[in-house]
Protein backbone atom coordinates (compact mmCIF):
# COMPACT_ATOMS: atom_id res chain seq x y z
CA UNK A 1 0.00 0.00 0.00
CA UNK A 2 3.01 2.71 1.07
CA UNK A 3 4.33 2.29 -2.16
CA UNK A 4 0.85 3.05 -4.25
CA UNK A 5 0.29 5.65 -1.59
CA UNK A 6 2.78 7.85 -2.45
CA UNK A 7 1.60 8.25 -5.99
CA UNK A 8 -2.11 7.88 -5.15
CA UNK A 9 -2.07 10.70 -2.38
CA UNK A 10 -0.05 12.98 -5.03
CA UNK A 11 -1.97 15.80 -6.24
CA UNK A 12 0.77 16.37 -8.93
CA UNK A 13 0.87 12.46 -10.11
CA UNK A 14 -3.43 12.98 -10.01
CA UNK A 15 -3.29 15.67 -12.14
CA UNK A 16 -1.08 13.83 -14.50
CA UNK A 17 -3.35 11.08 -14.85
CA UNK A 18 -6.63 13.43 -15.13
CA UNK A 19 -5.42 16.29 -16.77
CA UNK A 20 -2.06 15.47 -18.47
CA UNK A 21 -0.35 18.87 -19.68
CA UNK A 22 3.08 18.93 -21.34
CA UNK A 23 5.10 20.24 -18.89
CA UNK A 24 3.40 17.27 -16.48
CA UNK A 25 4.18 14.88 -18.99
CA UNK A 26 7.92 15.80 -19.30
CA UNK A 27 8.14 15.99 -15.69
CA UNK A 28 6.83 12.43 -15.12
CA UNK A 29 8.82 10.92 -17.99
CA UNK A 30 12.05 12.63 -16.23
CA UNK A 31 10.89 10.81 -13.19
CA UNK A 32 10.84 7.69 -14.42
CA UNK A 33 13.81 8.08 -16.21
CA UNK A 34 15.60 9.15 -12.83
CA UNK A 35 13.81 6.58 -10.90
CA UNK A 36 13.70 3.50 -12.98
CA UNK A 37 12.92 1.20 -10.27
CA UNK A 38 9.41 3.56 -9.48
CA UNK A 39 8.42 2.69 -12.89
CA UNK A 40 6.03 -0.16 -12.22
CA UNK A 41 4.75 1.68 -9.62
CA UNK A 42 3.94 4.52 -11.25
CA UNK A 43 2.25 2.49 -14.25
CA UNK A 44 0.19 0.54 -11.58
CA UNK A 45 -1.10 3.60 -9.46
CA UNK A 46 -2.00 4.86 -12.84
CA UNK A 47 -4.18 1.74 -14.00
CA UNK A 48 -5.75 2.21 -10.76
CA UNK A 49 -6.50 5.61 -11.02
CA UNK A 50 -7.47 5.64 -14.84
CA UNK A 51 -10.03 3.55 -13.11
CA UNK A 52 -12.02 6.56 -11.34
CA UNK A 53 -11.86 8.90 -14.51
CA UNK A 54 -15.49 9.34 -15.15
CA UNK A 55 -16.94 10.38 -18.43
CA UNK A 56 -18.54 14.10 -18.48
CA UNK A 57 -21.13 16.11 -19.92
CA UNK A 58 -19.89 18.99 -21.39
CA UNK A 59 -21.13 22.25 -21.86
CA UNK A 60 -20.87 23.92 -25.69
CA UNK A 61 -18.98 26.47 -26.45
CA UNK A 62 -22.23 28.22 -27.38
CA UNK A 63 -23.92 27.23 -24.47
CA UNK A 64 -21.03 28.53 -22.11
CA UNK A 65 -21.47 31.80 -23.80
CA UNK A 66 -25.28 32.01 -23.81
CA UNK A 67 -24.94 31.34 -19.77
CA UNK A 68 -22.40 33.77 -19.42
CA UNK A 69 -24.13 36.74 -21.27
CA UNK A 70 -27.56 35.93 -18.93
CA UNK A 71 -25.41 36.69 -16.21
CA UNK A 72 -23.91 39.54 -17.38
CA UNK A 73 -27.40 40.36 -18.96
CA UNK A 74 -28.77 40.04 -14.90
CA UNK A 75 -25.82 42.16 -13.44
CA UNK A 76 -26.21 45.00 -15.47
CA UNK A 77 -29.97 45.25 -14.91
CA UNK A 78 -28.94 44.81 -10.68
CA UNK A 79 -26.53 47.55 -10.93
CA UNK A 80 -28.61 49.93 -13.15
CA UNK A 81 -29.38 51.53 -10.20
CA UNK A 82 -26.24 53.38 -10.70
CA UNK A 83 -23.25 51.63 -9.24
CA UNK A 84 -20.19 52.36 -11.38
CA UNK A 85 -17.54 49.42 -12.04
CA UNK A 86 -14.00 49.73 -11.72
CA UNK A 87 -12.28 49.25 -15.09
CA UNK A 88 -9.05 47.84 -16.17
CA UNK A 89 -6.46 49.95 -15.27
CA UNK A 90 -3.32 48.85 -17.38
CA UNK A 91 -1.80 45.72 -15.80
CA UNK A 92 -2.76 42.57 -17.44
CA UNK A 93 -3.27 44.45 -20.75
CA UNK A 94 -3.24 40.76 -22.65
CA UNK A 95 -6.19 39.38 -20.44
CA UNK A 96 -7.80 42.57 -20.42
CA UNK A 97 -7.95 42.15 -24.63
CA UNK A 98 -8.68 38.53 -24.72
CA UNK A 99 -11.56 39.22 -22.34
CA UNK A 100 -12.69 41.71 -24.35
CA UNK A 101 -13.37 39.57 -27.10
CA UNK A 102 -15.25 37.18 -24.58
CA UNK A 103 -17.44 40.23 -24.25
CA UNK A 104 -18.43 40.52 -27.39
CA UNK A 105 -18.70 37.20 -28.63
CA UNK A 106 -21.27 37.66 -25.29
CA UNK A 107 -22.98 40.24 -26.85
CA UNK A 108 -22.67 38.68 -30.30
CA UNK A 109 -24.72 35.88 -29.52
CA UNK A 110 -27.62 37.72 -27.05
CA UNK A 111 -28.01 40.54 -30.11
CA UNK A 112 -28.14 38.77 -33.12
CA UNK A 113 -29.50 35.39 -31.08
CA UNK A 114 -27.51 32.90 -33.52
CA UNK A 115 -23.66 31.50 -32.77
CA UNK A 116 -21.31 31.60 -35.17
CA UNK A 117 -18.99 28.75 -33.59
CA UNK A 118 -16.18 29.61 -36.13
CA UNK A 119 -15.83 33.14 -33.98
CA UNK A 120 -14.69 30.87 -30.92
CA UNK A 121 -12.36 28.81 -33.22
CA UNK A 122 -10.30 31.55 -34.38
CA UNK A 123 -7.94 32.16 -31.63
CA UNK A 124 -9.89 35.34 -30.52
CA UNK A 125 -8.06 34.86 -27.21
CA UNK A 126 -4.61 35.32 -28.07
CA UNK A 127 -2.60 38.45 -27.21
CA UNK A 128 -1.67 40.63 -29.76
CA UNK A 129 1.80 39.38 -30.64
CA UNK A 130 4.91 41.69 -31.23
CA UNK A 131 5.32 42.21 -34.74
CA UNK A 132 3.03 39.61 -36.35
CA UNK A 133 0.53 41.68 -38.30
CA UNK A 134 -2.19 38.69 -39.16
CA UNK A 135 -5.88 38.54 -41.01
CA UNK A 136 -6.89 35.38 -39.79
CA UNK A 137 -10.07 34.04 -42.10
CA UNK A 138 -12.75 31.80 -41.22
CA UNK A 139 -11.73 28.98 -42.25
CA UNK A 140 -8.72 28.62 -40.22
CA UNK A 141 -6.28 30.18 -42.42
CA UNK A 142 -3.71 32.35 -41.34
CA UNK A 143 -2.05 35.10 -43.33
CA UNK A 144 0.82 37.34 -42.33
CA UNK A 145 0.89 40.53 -43.42
CA UNK A 146 4.61 42.22 -44.10
CA UNK A 147 4.15 45.29 -45.15
CA UNK A 148 4.45 47.72 -42.11
CA UNK A 149 1.37 49.44 -43.60
CA UNK A 150 -0.71 46.26 -45.50
CA UNK A 151 -3.84 46.81 -47.96
CA UNK A 152 -6.37 43.92 -47.63
CA UNK A 153 -9.50 44.52 -49.83
CA UNK A 154 -12.04 41.84 -50.91
CA UNK A 155 -13.48 42.42 -53.95
CA UNK A 156 -16.17 42.29 -56.19
CA UNK A 157 -16.58 38.42 -57.34
CA UNK A 158 -15.22 37.44 -53.61
CA UNK A 159 -11.94 37.79 -54.47
CA UNK A 160 -9.33 38.34 -51.14
CA UNK A 161 -6.89 40.61 -52.15
CA UNK A 162 -3.53 41.06 -49.45
CA UNK A 163 -1.16 43.45 -50.64
CA UNK A 164 -1.55 42.96 -54.29
CA UNK A 165 -1.48 39.41 -54.17
CA UNK A 166 -4.78 37.85 -54.90
CA UNK A 167 -5.32 35.28 -52.17
CA UNK A 168 -8.39 33.40 -53.04
CA UNK A 169 -11.68 33.67 -53.66
CA UNK A 170 -14.28 33.29 -50.73
CA UNK A 171 -16.42 30.47 -50.86
CA UNK A 172 -18.85 30.78 -47.97
CA UNK A 173 -22.41 31.48 -49.72
CA UNK A 174 -24.58 30.36 -47.57
CA UNK A 175 -26.63 32.81 -46.09
CA UNK A 176 -26.42 31.63 -42.08
CA UNK A 177 -22.81 31.40 -42.27
CA UNK A 178 -21.48 34.26 -40.56
CA UNK A 179 -18.05 33.41 -41.49
CA UNK A 180 -15.81 35.92 -39.27
CA UNK A 181 -12.29 36.85 -40.18
CA UNK A 182 -10.00 39.43 -37.87
CA UNK A 183 -7.46 41.22 -38.55
CA UNK A 184 -4.69 41.69 -36.12
CA UNK A 185 -2.42 44.69 -36.26
CA UNK A 186 0.35 44.99 -33.45
CA UNK A 187 1.73 48.04 -32.34
CA UNK A 188 4.20 49.91 -34.96
CA UNK A 189 1.83 49.03 -38.04
CA UNK A 190 -1.08 49.59 -39.33
CA UNK A 191 -3.47 48.44 -42.47
CA UNK A 192 -6.28 49.64 -44.63
CA UNK A 193 -8.86 47.73 -45.37
CA UNK A 194 -11.96 47.47 -48.34
CA UNK A 195 -14.57 45.45 -47.09
CA UNK A 196 -16.63 43.33 -49.13
CA UNK A 197 -19.80 46.13 -49.11
CA UNK A 198 -16.98 48.79 -50.35
CA UNK A 199 -16.24 50.55 -46.85
CA UNK A 200 -13.24 51.52 -46.15
CA UNK A 201 -11.35 50.66 -43.02
CA UNK A 202 -8.06 51.85 -41.58
CA UNK A 203 -6.99 49.99 -38.49
CA UNK A 204 -4.69 52.03 -36.26
CA UNK A 205 -1.55 50.26 -34.71
CA UNK A 206 -2.73 48.21 -31.14
CA UNK A 207 -6.17 47.27 -32.99
CA UNK A 208 -8.18 44.19 -33.79
CA UNK A 209 -11.05 44.16 -36.39
CA UNK A 210 -13.60 41.26 -36.34
CA UNK A 211 -15.67 40.86 -39.65
CA UNK A 212 -17.68 39.09 -41.90
CA UNK A 213 -16.42 37.56 -45.15
CA UNK A 214 -19.70 38.49 -46.72
CA UNK A 215 -22.09 40.74 -44.81
CA UNK A 216 -25.32 38.58 -44.64
CA UNK A 217 -28.77 39.49 -42.73
CA UNK A 218 -30.13 43.11 -42.23
CA UNK A 219 -27.28 44.86 -40.86
CA UNK A 220 -23.08 44.85 -41.55
CA UNK A 221 -21.76 44.42 -37.93
CA UNK A 222 -18.23 44.39 -37.22
CA UNK A 223 -16.32 44.26 -33.82
CA UNK A 224 -13.22 46.82 -32.97
CA UNK A 225 -10.48 46.56 -30.25
CA UNK A 226 -8.64 49.82 -30.84
CA UNK A 227 -8.76 52.51 -33.30
CA UNK A 228 -9.92 52.43 -36.80
CA UNK A 229 -11.03 55.41 -39.42
CA UNK A 230 -14.42 53.79 -41.25
CA UNK A 231 -15.58 55.55 -44.88
CA UNK A 232 -18.70 53.42 -44.98
CA UNK A 233 -20.39 53.03 -48.23
CA UNK A 234 -24.02 54.17 -47.99
CA UNK A 235 -26.75 51.28 -48.00
CA UNK A 236 -29.46 53.13 -46.28
CA UNK A 237 -31.03 49.13 -46.36
CA UNK A 238 -28.29 47.50 -44.39
CA UNK A 239 -26.85 50.22 -41.83
CA UNK A 240 -23.37 49.62 -41.03
CA UNK A 241 -22.64 49.59 -37.05
CA UNK A 242 -19.24 49.23 -35.62
CA UNK A 243 -19.39 47.72 -32.11
CA UNK A 244 -16.91 47.74 -29.26
CA UNK A 245 -16.77 46.81 -26.02
CA UNK A 246 -19.91 48.88 -24.84
CA UNK A 247 -21.37 50.92 -27.37
CA UNK A 248 -22.56 50.38 -30.83
CA UNK A 249 -22.12 52.79 -33.40
CA UNK A 250 -24.43 52.99 -36.02
CA UNK A 251 -24.79 55.10 -39.33
CA UNK A 252 -25.74 54.27 -42.81
CA UNK A 253 -23.12 55.89 -44.59
CA UNK A 254 -20.09 58.45 -43.10
CA UNK A 255 -17.03 58.81 -42.30
CA UNK A 256 -15.99 58.55 -38.61
CA UNK A 257 -13.24 57.69 -36.21
CA UNK A 258 -13.53 55.94 -33.80
CA UNK A 259 -10.79 55.02 -30.64
CA UNK A 260 -11.36 52.04 -28.55
CA UNK A 261 -8.22 51.04 -27.07
CA UNK A 262 -8.61 49.23 -23.93
CA UNK A 263 -6.03 51.10 -21.56
CA UNK A 264 -7.74 53.86 -22.02
CA UNK A 265 -10.99 54.71 -19.85
CA UNK A 266 -12.78 56.75 -22.71
CA UNK A 267 -13.78 55.88 -26.06
CA UNK A 268 -13.97 58.17 -28.48
CA UNK A 269 -16.04 59.02 -31.75
CA UNK A 270 -15.37 61.81 -34.31
CA UNK A 271 -17.89 62.09 -36.92
CA UNK A 272 -16.18 63.96 -40.45
CA UNK A 273 -19.17 63.41 -42.04
CA UNK A 274 -23.00 62.09 -42.29
CA UNK A 275 -24.43 61.04 -38.81
CA UNK A 276 -24.26 58.24 -36.74
CA UNK A 277 -26.03 57.02 -33.57
CA UNK A 278 -24.00 55.99 -31.03
CA UNK A 279 -25.82 53.61 -28.55
CA UNK A 280 -24.99 52.07 -24.97
CA UNK A 281 -25.01 48.75 -24.06
CA UNK A 282 -27.16 48.94 -20.60
CA UNK A 283 -28.54 46.20 -19.13
CA UNK A 284 -27.92 43.73 -22.30
CA UNK A 285 -30.01 46.39 -24.63
CA UNK A 286 -28.54 49.50 -26.43
CA UNK A 287 -31.00 51.82 -25.35
CA UNK A 288 -29.66 54.76 -24.81
CA UNK A 289 -28.77 56.47 -28.46
CA UNK A 290 -26.57 60.09 -28.90
CA UNK A 291 -26.84 61.25 -32.55
CA UNK A 292 -23.69 62.72 -33.41
CA UNK A 293 -23.48 65.81 -35.64
CA UNK A 294 -20.45 66.54 -38.11
CA UNK A 295 -17.21 67.73 -36.50
CA UNK A 296 -18.36 66.43 -32.88
CA UNK A 297 -16.57 64.25 -30.68
CA UNK A 298 -18.36 62.11 -28.34
CA UNK A 299 -16.11 60.45 -25.22
CA UNK A 300 -17.88 58.01 -23.09
CA UNK A 301 -16.09 57.49 -19.99
CA UNK A 302 -16.29 54.22 -18.99
CA UNK A 303 -16.04 54.34 -15.75
CA UNK A 304 -18.90 57.09 -15.14
CA UNK A 305 -20.89 55.47 -18.37
CA UNK A 306 -21.83 59.22 -19.28
CA UNK A 307 -21.02 60.68 -22.62
CA UNK A 308 -20.05 64.18 -23.51
CA UNK A 309 -19.89 65.21 -26.75
CA UNK A 310 -18.35 68.64 -28.36
CA UNK A 311 -17.22 70.41 -31.44
CA UNK A 312 -13.56 69.71 -32.34
CA UNK A 313 -11.60 69.79 -35.30
CA UNK A 314 -11.44 66.14 -36.94
CA UNK A 315 -8.33 66.88 -38.62
CA UNK A 316 -6.97 66.03 -34.88
CA UNK A 317 -8.67 62.72 -35.33
CA UNK A 318 -8.40 61.67 -38.34
CA UNK A 319 -4.85 62.66 -40.12
CA UNK A 320 -3.13 59.55 -38.81
CA UNK A 321 -4.75 57.52 -41.73
CA UNK A 322 -2.88 59.69 -43.86
CA UNK A 323 0.53 59.07 -41.71
CA UNK A 324 0.55 62.64 -40.11
CA UNK A 325 -0.68 63.67 -36.49
CA UNK A 326 -2.29 67.14 -35.65
CA UNK A 327 -2.48 68.47 -32.00
CA UNK A 328 -4.25 71.26 -30.87
CA UNK A 329 -3.35 72.24 -27.14
CA UNK A 330 -2.83 67.81 -26.95
CA UNK A 331 -0.98 67.15 -23.58
CA UNK A 332 2.03 64.89 -24.20
CA UNK A 333 0.63 62.31 -22.20
CA UNK A 334 -1.62 61.71 -24.67
CA UNK A 335 0.72 62.67 -27.71
CA UNK A 336 3.39 60.12 -26.54
CA UNK A 337 0.97 57.24 -26.30
CA UNK A 338 -0.28 57.64 -29.96
CA UNK A 339 3.50 57.65 -30.75
CA UNK A 340 4.20 54.51 -28.68
CA UNK A 341 1.25 52.71 -30.60
CA UNK A 342 2.45 53.80 -33.51
CA UNK A 343 6.04 53.14 -33.32
CA UNK A 344 6.02 50.57 -31.31
CA UNK A 345 7.95 52.17 -28.85
CA UNK A 346 7.93 53.67 -25.03
CA UNK A 347 8.08 56.57 -23.39
CA UNK A 348 8.97 57.67 -19.65
CA UNK A 349 8.85 60.82 -17.83
CA UNK A 350 11.50 61.57 -15.46
CA UNK A 351 9.10 64.00 -13.92
CA UNK A 352 4.86 62.66 -14.36
CA UNK A 353 4.03 67.04 -14.43
CA UNK A 354 5.84 66.68 -17.79
CA UNK A 355 3.15 64.65 -19.24
CA UNK A 356 0.80 68.05 -18.68
CA UNK A 357 2.74 69.98 -21.03
CA UNK A 358 0.92 70.99 -24.04
CA UNK A 359 1.47 71.41 -27.12
CA UNK A 360 0.05 72.13 -31.05
CA UNK A 361 0.96 71.24 -34.50
CA UNK A 362 1.56 68.81 -36.75
CA UNK A 363 3.65 66.07 -37.01
CA UNK A 364 4.74 63.83 -40.10
CA UNK A 365 4.91 60.30 -39.29
CA UNK A 366 6.76 58.79 -42.13
CA UNK A 367 9.85 60.32 -40.69
CA UNK A 368 10.74 57.41 -38.21
CA UNK A 369 11.06 58.14 -35.35
CA UNK A 370 13.87 59.57 -33.88
CA UNK A 371 13.01 62.32 -35.91
CA UNK A 372 9.84 62.67 -34.06
CA UNK A 373 11.32 62.86 -31.25
CA UNK A 374 13.32 65.56 -31.98
CA UNK A 375 10.52 67.51 -32.87
CA UNK A 376 8.50 67.09 -30.29
CA UNK A 377 11.64 67.62 -28.09
CA UNK A 378 11.84 71.13 -30.01
CA UNK A 379 7.93 72.05 -29.80
CA UNK A 380 7.37 70.97 -26.29
CA UNK A 381 10.65 72.46 -25.32
CA UNK A 382 12.15 69.03 -23.17
CA UNK A 383 14.59 67.11 -23.72
CA UNK A 384 14.01 63.24 -25.13
CA UNK A 385 17.09 60.97 -24.25
CA UNK A 386 17.01 57.37 -25.72
CA UNK A 387 17.85 55.08 -23.35
CA UNK A 388 17.12 51.59 -24.93
CA UNK A 389 16.10 50.00 -27.69
CA UNK A 390 12.83 51.30 -27.88
CA UNK A 391 13.01 53.27 -24.80
CA UNK A 392 13.21 57.16 -24.83
CA UNK A 393 13.15 59.36 -21.28
CA UNK A 394 10.95 62.61 -21.74
CA UNK A 395 13.74 65.25 -18.91
CA UNK A 396 13.08 68.98 -18.52
CA UNK B 1 -2.76 32.43 -21.89
CA UNK B 2 -1.21 30.95 -18.72
CA UNK B 3 -4.65 30.25 -16.28
CA UNK B 4 -4.44 27.68 -13.99
CA UNK B 5 -1.14 26.89 -11.39
CA UNK B 6 -0.14 30.23 -11.43
CA UNK B 7 -1.07 31.60 -8.30
CA UNK B 8 0.38 35.47 -9.42
CA UNK B 9 -2.14 35.93 -12.11
CA UNK B 10 -5.14 33.83 -10.03
CA UNK B 11 -4.51 36.47 -7.29
CA UNK B 12 -4.51 39.52 -10.03
CA UNK B 13 -7.29 38.25 -11.70
CA UNK B 14 -9.27 37.85 -8.24
CA UNK B 15 -8.10 41.25 -7.09
CA UNK B 16 -10.03 42.64 -10.61
CA UNK B 17 -12.47 40.45 -9.94
CA UNK B 18 -13.14 42.29 -6.24
CA UNK B 19 -13.48 45.13 -8.07
CA UNK B 20 -16.00 44.66 -9.64
CA UNK B 21 -14.47 44.01 -13.12
CA UNK B 22 -16.55 42.37 -15.76
CA UNK B 23 -13.72 40.64 -17.97
CA UNK B 24 -12.06 39.15 -14.45
CA UNK B 25 -15.29 37.38 -13.90
CA UNK B 26 -15.53 36.64 -17.26
CA UNK B 27 -11.96 34.61 -16.93
CA UNK B 28 -13.21 33.29 -13.44
CA UNK B 29 -16.40 31.83 -15.48
CA UNK B 30 -14.20 30.24 -18.22
CA UNK B 31 -11.71 28.68 -15.86
CA UNK B 32 -14.46 27.01 -13.22
CA UNK B 33 -17.90 26.46 -15.72
CA UNK B 34 -17.01 23.06 -16.62
CA UNK B 35 -15.83 21.58 -13.56
CA UNK B 36 -18.70 22.73 -12.09
CA UNK B 37 -21.43 21.41 -15.17
CA UNK B 38 -19.76 18.15 -14.48
CA UNK B 39 -20.10 17.47 -10.83
CA UNK B 40 -23.78 19.23 -11.10
CA UNK B 41 -24.78 16.64 -13.69
CA UNK B 42 -23.78 13.97 -11.53
CA UNK B 43 -25.82 15.15 -8.49
CA UNK B 44 -28.55 16.33 -10.68
CA UNK B 45 -30.14 14.67 -14.03
CA UNK B 46 -31.44 17.76 -15.17
CA UNK B 47 -29.17 19.79 -17.56
CA UNK B 48 -31.39 22.71 -17.51
CA UNK B 49 -31.55 22.85 -13.80
CA UNK B 50 -27.84 22.65 -13.70
CA UNK B 51 -27.76 25.56 -15.81
CA UNK B 52 -30.45 27.30 -13.78
CA UNK B 53 -28.58 26.75 -10.70
CA UNK B 54 -24.79 28.03 -12.53
CA UNK B 55 -26.71 30.60 -13.63
CA UNK B 56 -28.04 31.59 -10.14
CA UNK B 57 -24.20 30.95 -9.15
CA UNK B 58 -22.05 32.75 -11.10
CA UNK B 59 -24.68 35.86 -10.76
CA UNK B 60 -24.65 35.54 -6.89
CA UNK B 61 -20.73 35.52 -7.14
CA UNK B 62 -20.89 38.80 -8.73
CA UNK B 63 -23.22 40.37 -6.84
CA UNK B 64 -22.10 39.17 -3.77
CA UNK B 65 -18.28 39.10 -4.15
CA UNK B 66 -17.45 42.12 -1.60
CA UNK B 67 -18.62 39.75 1.29
CA UNK B 68 -16.80 36.34 -0.02
CA UNK B 69 -13.86 35.66 1.95
CA UNK B 70 -12.05 32.70 0.13
CA UNK B 71 -8.65 32.42 -0.93
CA UNK B 72 -8.62 32.58 -4.70
CA UNK B 73 -6.92 29.37 -4.93
CA UNK B 74 -9.93 27.64 -2.75
CA UNK B 75 -12.43 29.46 -5.22
CA UNK B 76 -13.22 25.62 -6.55
CA UNK B 77 -14.11 24.56 -3.67
CA UNK B 78 -16.41 27.37 -2.98
CA UNK B 79 -18.40 26.93 -5.81
CA UNK B 80 -18.79 23.32 -6.09
CA UNK B 81 -20.51 23.48 -2.65
CA UNK B 82 -22.34 26.31 -3.10
CA UNK B 83 -23.34 24.95 -5.86
CA UNK B 84 -24.54 21.63 -4.78
CA UNK B 85 -26.05 23.62 -1.98
CA UNK B 86 -28.17 25.17 -4.78
CA UNK B 87 -29.02 21.53 -6.24
CA UNK B 88 -30.08 19.70 -3.45
CA UNK B 89 -32.67 22.99 -2.14
CA UNK B 90 -33.94 22.48 -5.64
CA UNK B 91 -34.24 19.37 -5.40
CA UNK B 92 -35.75 19.25 -1.99
CA UNK B 93 -38.16 21.91 -3.07
CA UNK B 94 -39.61 19.52 -6.44
CA UNK B 95 -39.91 16.68 -4.03
CA UNK B 96 -41.31 19.01 -1.27
CA UNK B 97 -39.23 17.40 1.20
CA UNK B 98 -36.71 18.43 3.92
CA UNK B 99 -33.39 16.41 4.41
CA UNK B 100 -30.18 16.72 5.35
CA UNK B 101 -28.25 18.03 2.60
CA UNK B 102 -26.82 15.11 1.43
CA UNK B 103 -29.71 12.61 1.54
CA UNK B 104 -31.49 13.76 -0.88
CA UNK B 105 -29.00 13.39 -3.74
CA UNK B 106 -27.40 10.99 -4.98
CA UNK B 107 -24.46 10.85 -7.03
CA UNK B 108 -24.26 9.20 -10.43
CA UNK B 109 -21.23 9.26 -11.86
CA UNK B 110 -20.71 7.18 -15.66
CA UNK B 111 -16.89 5.36 -15.39
CA UNK B 112 -15.32 6.13 -18.22
CA UNK B 113 -14.09 2.32 -18.39
CA UNK B 114 -17.41 1.20 -19.22
CA UNK B 115 -16.95 2.45 -22.50
CA UNK B 116 -13.18 2.00 -23.13
CA UNK B 117 -12.80 -0.38 -25.96
CA UNK B 118 -10.13 -2.55 -24.30
CA UNK B 119 -7.90 -4.64 -26.66
CA UNK B 120 -7.37 -7.88 -23.89
CA UNK B 121 -9.88 -9.82 -22.94
CA UNK B 122 -8.51 -9.68 -19.65
CA UNK B 123 -8.43 -6.25 -19.44
CA UNK B 124 -12.50 -6.49 -20.26
CA UNK B 125 -13.13 -8.44 -18.03
CA UNK B 126 -11.22 -6.42 -15.34
CA UNK B 127 -12.75 -3.07 -15.96
CA UNK B 128 -16.72 -4.84 -16.25
CA UNK B 129 -15.89 -6.28 -12.46
CA UNK B 130 -14.60 -2.64 -11.57
CA UNK B 131 -17.10 -1.12 -13.00
CA UNK B 132 -19.99 -3.16 -10.90
CA UNK B 133 -17.89 -2.77 -7.80
CA UNK B 134 -17.66 1.09 -8.18
CA UNK B 135 -21.17 1.07 -8.84
CA UNK B 136 -22.22 -0.66 -5.42
CA UNK B 137 -20.27 1.82 -3.60
CA UNK B 138 -22.11 4.45 -1.29
CA UNK B 139 -23.31 7.75 -3.15
CA UNK B 140 -21.17 9.66 -0.94
CA UNK B 141 -18.10 7.18 -1.16
CA UNK B 142 -18.66 7.84 -4.89
CA UNK B 143 -18.54 12.02 -4.60
CA UNK B 144 -15.31 11.13 -2.56
CA UNK B 145 -13.37 9.77 -4.95
CA UNK B 146 -15.06 11.65 -8.08
CA UNK B 147 -13.79 15.09 -6.07
CA UNK B 148 -10.19 13.88 -5.14
CA UNK B 149 -9.34 12.17 -8.30
CA UNK B 150 -11.62 13.92 -11.14
CA UNK B 151 -11.34 17.32 -9.38
CA UNK B 152 -8.51 17.31 -7.66
CA UNK B 153 -9.79 18.69 -3.95
CA UNK B 154 -7.87 18.50 -0.91
CA UNK B 155 -9.34 16.21 1.73
CA UNK B 156 -10.14 18.70 3.92
CA UNK B 157 -12.37 20.32 1.22
CA UNK B 158 -14.27 17.46 0.22
CA UNK B 159 -14.93 16.62 4.22
CA UNK B 160 -16.53 20.42 3.81
CA UNK B 161 -19.11 19.09 1.00
CA UNK B 162 -19.84 16.22 2.26
CA UNK B 163 -20.17 17.06 5.56
CA UNK B 164 -18.20 14.77 7.12
CA UNK B 165 -14.86 14.21 9.11
CA UNK B 166 -11.60 14.58 6.90
CA UNK B 167 -10.58 10.90 8.83
CA UNK B 168 -13.76 9.42 7.25
CA UNK B 169 -12.67 11.21 3.93
CA UNK B 170 -9.37 9.75 3.47
CA UNK B 171 -11.29 6.32 4.90
CA UNK B 172 -14.10 5.96 2.15
CA UNK B 173 -10.99 6.67 -0.97
CA UNK B 174 -9.05 4.73 0.41
CA UNK B 175 -11.76 1.88 0.20
CA UNK B 176 -12.78 2.34 -2.51
CA UNK B 177 -8.53 2.46 -3.87
CA UNK B 178 -8.78 -0.66 -1.95
CA UNK B 179 -11.47 -2.47 -3.98
CA UNK B 180 -10.51 -1.37 -7.05
CA UNK B 181 -6.90 -2.47 -6.67
CA UNK B 182 -7.91 -6.47 -5.09
CA UNK B 183 -9.82 -6.83 -8.60
CA UNK B 184 -7.38 -5.63 -10.48
CA UNK B 185 -4.39 -7.65 -8.96
CA UNK B 186 -6.72 -11.04 -8.71
CA UNK B 187 -6.86 -10.70 -11.92
CA UNK B 188 -3.82 -9.87 -13.62
CA UNK B 189 -0.91 -12.40 -12.16
CA UNK B 190 2.06 -9.69 -13.46
CA UNK B 191 0.12 -6.84 -11.09
CA UNK B 192 -0.93 -9.20 -8.52
CA UNK B 193 3.18 -9.90 -8.52
CA UNK B 194 3.85 -6.50 -8.05
CA UNK B 195 1.03 -6.26 -5.40
CA UNK B 196 2.47 -9.22 -3.28
CA UNK B 197 5.65 -7.61 -3.53
CA UNK B 198 4.36 -4.70 -1.58
CA UNK B 199 2.82 -6.23 0.53
CA UNK B 200 5.70 -7.90 1.72
CA UNK B 201 7.70 -4.71 2.30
Amino acid sequence: MEQLSKYIENKNFILWVFEPTNELEAWWKQFENDHPEEKINIQHSRRVLLKFRTTNQNLTEEEKILLFSRVLRRVEFKQRSGISRNLFTGFLKYAAVALLFFSIGALLFYKQNQFNPQFYSQKLAEPIPENSAKLIRANGEDILLKQDKSVIKYEAGGKLVVDNDTISTVISKNPKDLAMNQLIIPYGKTSELLLPDGTKVFLNAGSRLVYPEIFVGKTREVFLVGEAFFDVKRDEDHPFIVQVDELRIRVLGTKFNLSAYPADNVVETVLAEGKVLMEQNNAGLFDKAIEMAPNQLASFDRTTKKTILKTVDTDNFILWTAGMLKFESTDLNRITKRLERYYNIRFQFSDPMLGALRISGKLELKGGKEEICERIASVASVKIVKRGDNLYEILK
Amino acid sequence: MKVEGDNDYLQKIWTRFKSGDQEAFAVLYNLHVDHLFHYGTKLCKDEDAVKDALQELFLELFLKRGKIKVAPENLKFYLLLALKRKLVKKLQSDRKITHDINESVGFEPQYSIEFQIMEQEKDAEINLKVTNALKQLPAKQKEAIYLRFNEGLEYTEIAGILEITVESVRKQVHRALKSVREIIGNESPLLLFSFLLKKDK
